[in-house]
């Protein structure tokens, strides 16, 4: 339970920095597609995991001296990002499944 | 009242570290770096020279390769990644600007009671976000968190950095009482006030890792070019 509320603690403060803006962003973006709905399932999840290459791009170029904040935690760049990622597309999959319940 | 033991003795070691830059140019050779329980090593050596480049590499995120780090003989590379061994504070501002210092503390394990004790002006600014601070008391706020955070050894690059002089003497006893519990490397120009704080010396120089007599350092910055000719030291 303490690793369980460390990992939240943890990926509270990374997600507000990184995957919340990227979340806003997608959303507007994304917002016409999946209303659209029809044949298009596929495509808010391609756009989804193709912006997430550029916003890695951005924030390593926008906020370099970050890092070592999580490297004094003990985070390397690769667990960051990759429970980054998982977090997001999770919190995604959520929603695009009540968004599913609430058309259906 | 029950004695509190002294801290285990540690030692750690780093060889076989490399580096080129894209131009080929050789920045880093020949090192072996020794840091002990106990020991504030100091290291010296020009602008550019390598030293920030050399305590990223023993932390961990600038992978090396042929790099060896190692705990009491014991490979722990990358030694960042290990709970509890060692903290690095870089030259750019290491705390999120957006956590209150109180925060930041918790995060890194350190009572800021007992971290800015000798600091009241810091004391009284834990609920304020650490953007709000002036650049110098970032600076002693994140140097005095990590030397407090609870790991075996600390890297300090350029600590001494903005501070005002009634700060380096308080920051001075901070980094003595530290030495205490942990192992440190500190690295600094100002090396007026670096120099007291350190009982092992080294110099960088031309991609080399030279141990310096701490007692009379100032014959050999002389020799190798860090300090002008005819310097008198302090």
């Amino acid at each position: 339970m303490a690793l369980l509320l460390r990992l939240l603690r943890v990926f509270g403060l990374y997600y507000r920095s990184v995957a919340l803006s990227h979340g806003l962003v997608s959303a507007a973006i994304l917002g016409p597609v999946w209303a659209a709905g029809g044949g298009l399932g596929a495509v808010p999840w391609l756009l989804k995991l193709l912006s997430w290459p550029a916003l890695a791009y951005l924030h390593n170029q926008l906020r370099p001296a970050r890092w070592w904040w999580w490297h004094n935690l003990g985070w390397s760049r690769p667990a960051l990002w990759g429970w980054s990622f998982g977090l997001d597309m999770a919190l995604f999959g959520v929603a695009w499944q009540l968004s599913l319940m609430r058309l259906g | 009242m029950a004695k509190l033991a002294p801290p285990t003795a540690h030692i750690l070691e780093a060889d076989g570290i490399r580096v080129e830059l894209p131009g080929g140019r050789t920045l880093l050779s020949s090192i072996y770096l020794k840091l002990e329980t106990g020991v504030v090593a100091g290291l010296l050596g020009r602008n550019g020279c390598g030293k920030s480049t050399l305590l990223q590499a023993v932390f961990g995120p600038r992978t090396v390769p042929d790099a060896s780090v190692r705990l009491d003989g014991r490979y722990v590379y990358p030694a960042y990644r290990r709970p509890g061994l060692i903290n690095y504070l870089p030259q750019t501002p290491l705390l999120p600007a957006a956590l209150s210092l109180g925060t930041a503390a918790r995060w890194l394990a350190v009572e800021p009671a007992v971290a800015f004790a000798r600091f009241p002006g810091l004391l009284a600014r834990l609920r304020e976000p650490v953007g709000r601070l002036s650049g110098g008391q970032q600076r002693l706020a994140e140097t005095l968190l990590l030397l407090h955070q609870p790991t075996q050894f600390t890297l300090l690059d350029e600590p001494l950095a903005h501070l005002a002089p009634v700060q380096l003497e308080g920051l001075g006893e901070e980094i003595r009482a530290a030495a205490q519990r942990k192992g440190l490397l500190l690295t600094d120009h100002d090396y007026r006030a670096l120099l007291p704080l350190c009982q092992r010396l080294y110099l960088l120089n031309e991609g080399r890792l030279l141990p310096l007599d701490a007692a009379q350092p100032t014959p050999q910055l002389i020799e190798y070019g860090y300090l002008p000719g005819g310097y008198a030291a302090p």
